[in-house]
């Protein structure tokens, strides 16, 4: 391996504490909760004490470590003459969005103490959530892609028994079945992509082959090759087109997972590996990644102006959003990309649980049906408000820097052309299919306010709000100027702030005063194909699984029918041929002796008729045969 | 000491004892096979352990002449008593007396005739044992035929309904490869000279290389006109022995004996069907038929790879059709062990170590699979897919485990079955650009067969498991699925804990196997390449 810059561990101690809190604690409590049934309130209080001794590692033991390219590795297997190694690395990155993921779960898991009351199977429920987490901060320390995998799969596996917690719920059983062979396919390419690297350059590293690539720069058709496969690992586990279809039926778990799935960990593993190994990417995979990651934000946007669910809105609103992100790497923006992948996780958290909050109470997931919650619970919808405002973008929230920075850096890259003006449109999309939410939350003034809030409920709702706004991140409430994030953003001259923030105005009167837009007409044909998300499901079934089951079924029945039946046949056969054969020997072999036999006896017979005992045939026969051979001498 | 013999005839000896025991001891005969079964198993593991001090070439040997005979004009006929294992046998073995323990404790459900059921068991043991061990070919047939006459009346004794039938068909099939391997064996005896004493022998390990070989042979190197039907004897030999060991593995299409055997097996002999006896047709190809015929196997891999990748989506697409569980997870042993075709047809460090882990941990999920089915089959027998929905509720432990080995088998990584699968595929897409015997779409091919994999263990988790609980005996099957009882908490932890810890550190098996495996591909690589020069100059084919 490259030693050069591969630091050996110094702090070694620090390192085992590290691993030892930040990462056998949870993965302790998972296994502790998946294996003993516990009291409600003892379960979500180890899930708790899990996480929040996770985190005091991450402040306490981890930040001292964080350098540019701190890498520490251990050696875990050898194999022909390569070693394979687990590598850490602990750069401002991984910190920030460890950070991340460690607040967004703990608020999560929090807020499930209010939302899964008196569920059934609540240890097995927190102890996925643990393993959820345990694998996504794996994933985010490992720099090896061998080790990314397996917490790239691990990831998948929890969001699986998440997704189907519910496991008597038919739609949650199928959603989750969905979302892990959708995520299996991208998997082949991450795969793939591992067994082109390995091949190319013996390590899977990532920091190797950083090296190795930038000494030989001319490897590039592995680099395509293994590039694009691992692209579609990135946009399945990120949900974009066309691998998109499992996100809106996630919806089917529980309300805290889908904020997990979609804010801290399932959707984010894509764009976070992304960020690490964009390095590899040839610019032409990078286009074909800038216009797939435009698609899927208008998409997204699109079908999220006409659903009626306030879960499916805030799926497709993912899908955009996690666009914009892959978009910024597209363009080569990486810090960008993490900057949106932090404020979005922080709204987009803050919009499900308040979600949740309002679903839980209303038990109801239709926006219509919900349009009392602003009186019936105001500080859970003041939450989500801010919350909404950082979606569309509005100043004073996070997410309008890292939004606006990324449409600037857009412009900035390539001026005034075709996809810029899509993506400013799709801003304005955003703006139009979060306001129609808000309405229709705030359209009853009648409701009776909520007796109780708990606080598991209420409080991390509120933070999570908060964190959604701008001084969390920097002190300049219309620019970065961040005190801790070392990410630098070009300066946005003010008109183009302008333009931004009146094309989202825009947005929302545009909805104030539209009914059409506000309540679309549910008979429309239009309407209906985007509410179905363009019948891609269905095209899915049609194309893919039913040949798939048909082709299967297919080759059952040749299993059975031709080359069982060859087998059968051919004992058939020497059956048939033994019968014939002894048929043969009885009749023909033994039949040629009984006639031989035969033969002799007939014969016998004959001669037999000659003795008859009397003299004077004797004598006549005598005098005959004297009378033959008389003449044959003569 | 003589680790290896004792292996082989402790199970020997005590089913002696259990024939000499009254039928009325029928209490003592199961504690007896599983306390010979841990026995061996610690042997096994003590051997494994020592082994891996220094991971060096074969250890542990055994060497006597066995059988001296004068034939006259034939010469002598001289058979060693040859034992000893190496990196890729010993793996293997220890992976047998594990799965022959486990067996042992799944026999509980045997009631018909348990002395000559025992009986039978303990010689089966003792066969699978010697065939991992033997290093001298006859030695080898001999125990290689051992195996078959007890399996085969324990498939037709103590099957289900159509038992006979899957007997018989299990019996044919293996017979049809072993009288081939017997031709070969012969020709290789009158081919082959010990080049110390210069008599003719079965040793395997002089098989291996070219010198021993008299001039002028059937099977010599150098020999002009070596040409059966107008075709390298030495090819039409590796074929032969290919096909005997493909027959066991099983690959398509030789493969249909495997789900009747198994349909009809008891549970214990469908775990040691699965579990063992597979592997021995993996083992016999890396050991046989290409340390043998290296050159064949280099001329051949192409062919092999694809047999390999067939296999895998095969096995895959008809386990996806499959309504018997039981027989869904035979066709998805068809499927894992393509694998082990394919890494060995890689001929890379990578694939042939992929291949071995592939098989180890397969024999643990096979033999956990085919328990989990013998759990509800005894309870309700029935293993139709259709007839249970919402198994999870009555048996939500039951379901655990069926969790882990499920997604385990589809290669989830932390399980044992990723490595495996990962590492034969990385060595078949590697083989492209090392030593270019296999395109590098078979490795992309193969990866499919992954896809296929997670999409029916899911699709059956989700049939069989979740949603609400509706069972096709209604009321009465309530009653009857209980969750898993005290004794299959006794097999199935190990299982499950094995699984996990090989997924977790795959060097476990690797730091035995890499050395013996690196000497391997290197040496079968270089004579492979030098004895098909010579062949291809003197027999211009």
């Amino acid at each position: 391996m490259n030693q050069a810059i591969t630091y050996q561990v110094d702090p070694l101690l620090q390192v085992l504490n590290v691993s030892a809190m930040g990462f056998i604690m949870p993965l302790l409590g998972f296994a502790f909760l998946s294996l003993f049934t516990l009291k409600e309130k003892t379960v979500w209080y180890v899930a708790i004490s899990a996480l929040v001794a996770s985190f005091f590692s991450l402040v306490v033991f981890f930040k001292p470590l964080v350098h540019a390219h701190q890498y520490f590795t251990i050696s875990w297997f050898q194999i022909a003459q390569s070693n394979f190694q687990v590598t850490l690395l602990m750069d401002d990155t991984c910190f920030w969005v460890l950070t991340m993921i460690h607040l967004v779960t703990l608020m999560v898991v929090l807020f499930s103490g209010y939302y899964m009351k008196a569920e059934q199977r609540i240890e097995k429920y927190f102890a996925y959530i643990l393993l959820f987490f345990t694998a996504m901060v794996a994933l985010v320390m490992v720099n090896n892609l061998m080790v990314s995998y397996i917490f790239w799969e691990l990831v998948g596996f929890a969001s699986y028994a998440l997704i189907g917690f519910w496991r008597t719920k038919e739609s949650a059983i199928l959603a989750n079945r969905k979302a892990f062979i959708i995520n299996r396919i991208g998997d082949l390419g991450f795969l793939a992509a591992i067994f082109i690297l390995y091949n190319q350059f013996a390590t899977l590293n990532l920091q190797s082959i950083e090296v190795l690539v930038q000494q030989s720069p001319n490897n590039t058709t592995s680099l395509y090759w293994a590039s694009a496969a691992i692209l579609i690992a990135i946009i399945a586990k990120s949900a974009q087109f066309p691998f998109h279809v499992w996100l809106p039926d996630a919806m089917e778990g529980p309300t805290p997972v889908s904020a997990l799935i979609h804010a801290a960990t399932m959707v984010i593993a894509g764009v976070y590996l992304l960020l690490r190994i964009s390095f590899l990417f040839p610019l032409e995979v990078l286009l074909l990644l800038k216009y797939l990651s435009l698609f899927s934000i208008l998409m997204g946007s699109i079908f999220a102006m006409v659903q009626n669910d306030i879960k499916k809105i805030l799926a497709y609103s993912t899908i955009s959003q996690i666009g914009f992100m892959l978009f910024a790497i597209s363009i080569g923006n990486n810090q960008l990309a993490l900057f949106h992948l932090l404020t979005h996780a922080f709204f987009k958290a803050a919009l499900f649980l308040a979600a949740g909050a309002f679903i839980h109470e209303n038990k109801s997931q239709d926006i219509r049906l919900l349009k009392g919650v602003s009186k019936q619970m105001p500080l859970v919808f003041y939450a989500y408000t801010v919350a909404s405002a950082a979606l569309i973008g509005f100043p004073f929230t996070a997410a309008y820097l890292s939004k606006e920075g990324i449409v600037y850096a857009a412009f900035s890259q390539s001026g005034f052309n075709i996809t810029n003006v899509l993506l400013v449109v799709s801003v304005l999309l955003t703006s139009i299919y979060v306001s129609r939410m808000w309405f229709h939350l705030n359209a009853d003034k009648t409701a009776t306010k909520l007796q109780s809030n708990p606080l598991a409920m209420l409080l991390p709702i509120l933070i999570l709000s908060i964190a959604s706004l701008f001084f969390i991140f920097s002190i300049n409430p219309l620019h970065l100027e961040s005190m801790w994030l070392a990410i630098k953003l070009d300066h946005v001259p003010f008109v183009f702030s302008l333009g931004m923030i009146a094309m989202s105005l825009f947005g929302v009167l545009l909805v104030k005063y539209t009914p059409v837009i506000l309540n679309p007409n549910e008979s429309n044909r239009l309407v209906l194909f985007l509410q179905n998300g363009a019948y891609i499901d269905q095209l899915y079934e049609m194309v893919f699984v039913k040949p798939i089951l048909k082709l299967a079924a297919v080759l059952k029945w040749l299993d059975r029918h031709v080359v069982d039946a060859l087998v059968d046949g051919i004992a058939k056969l020497a059956i048939t041929l033994a019968k014939i054969s002894d048929w043969f020997d009885r009749k023909v072999i033994d039949g040629f002796v009984n006639l031989i036999a035969l033969i002799a006896k007939r014969f016998g017979d004959l001669i037999r008729i000659s003795q008859t005992g009397r003299v004077q045939t004797y004598f006549l026969l005598a005098l005959m045969m004297m009378a033959i051979l008389a003449w044959f001498i003569y | 000491m003589n680790w290896l013999s004792i292996l082989i005839f402790l199970p020997i000896a005590a089913a002696l004892v259990l024939l000499l025991m009254p039928k009325g001891a029928a209490k003592v005969f199961r504690p007896v096979a599983i306390t010979i079964g841990v026995v061996q198993t610690i042997i096994a593991g003590i051997l494994y352990v020592k082994y891996l001090s220094n991971p060096q070439g074969y250890q542990f040997v055994e060497r006597y002449d066995w059988i001296n005979l004068n034939l006259g004009t034939f010469g002598r006929l001289n058979i060693d008593y040859f034992l000893a294992v190496d990196g890729l046998s010993l793996g293997l073995l220890l992976l047998s007396a594990f799965v022959m323990t486990i067996a042992a404790i799944a026999s509980s459900e045997i009631q018909k005739d348990p002395k000559a059921y025992y009986t039978l068991f303990l010689l089966l043991s003792a066969a699978i044992m010697g065939v991992f061990c033997a290093l001298d070919f006859f030695l080898f047939y001999v125990f290689y035929e051992l195996m078959l006459l007890p399996m085969y009346f324990l498939i037709g004794m103590w099957g289900g309904p159509n038992r006979e039938y899957a007997a018989i068909k299990f019996f044919l099939y293996t017979l049809f490869g072993s009288i081939f391997m017997l031709l070969v064996m012969i020709g290789l005896y009158f081919s082959v000279i010990d080049p110390i004493t210069g008599e003719h022998t079965f040793n395997m390990l002089y098989m291996m290389d070219a010198a021993n070989y008299t001039k002028d042979s059937y099977f010599s190197i150098f020999s002009s006109d070596a040409l059966l039907f107008n075709y390298p004897v030495r090819f039409l030999g590796f074929i032969v022995l290919f096909i005997a060991f493909a027959i066991k593995i099983p690959t398509i299409p030789l493969h249909t004996w495997l789900p009747d055997a198994h349909v009809e097996a008891p549970t214990p002999v469908s775990i040691i069907l699965a579990g063992v006896l597979l592997k021995i047709g993996g083992y016999g190809i890396i050991r046989i038929c290409y340390g043998i015929f290296p050159e064949a196997a280099i001329y051949f891999s192409y062919w092999i790879g694809l047999i390999g990748v067939i296999s895998i989506i095969y096995g895959a697409f008809i386990a996806l059709a499959s309504t018997d569980l039981k027989r869904m997870i035979a066709y998805s042993s068809i499927s894992h062990m393509g694998f082990v075709i394919l890494g060995i047809a890689s001929l890379t460090s990578e694939g042939v170590n992929g291949a071995i882990f592939q098989m180890i941990s397969h024999g643990v999920l096979s033999t956990m699979l085919f328990y989990l089915v013998g759990v509800i089959y005894q309870r309700v027998h029935d293993r139709e897919i259709a007839a249970f929905r919402g198994l999870a509720q009555p048996m939500p432990r039951y379901t655990m485990f069926v969790v882990i080995a499920f997604f385990a088998s589809l290669g989830l990584p932390g399980l044992s079955g990723f490595i495996g699968e990962a590492f034969t595929l990385i060595g078949a897409f590697k083989s492209a650009s090392v030593n270019a015997l296999l395109p590098r779409g078979f490795a992309i091919l193969a990866a499919v067969g992954i896809l296929i994999g997670a999409a029916y263990f899911l699709w059956t988790l989700q049939r069989m498991f979740f949603g609400a609980a509706r069972f096709k005996g209604a009321e009465e099957w309530n009653l009857k699925l209980k969750d898993l009882t005290a004794t299959e908490y006794v097999v199935l932890i190990p299982l499950a804990l094995i699984t996990i810890l090989l997924g977790v550190f795959p060097s476990l098996l690797f730091d035995a196997s890499n050395n013996t495996i690196n000497a391997w591909v290197h040496e079968t690589w270089i004579h492979g390449i030098a004895n098909l020069k010579s062949m291809q100059s003197l027999l211009k084919f």
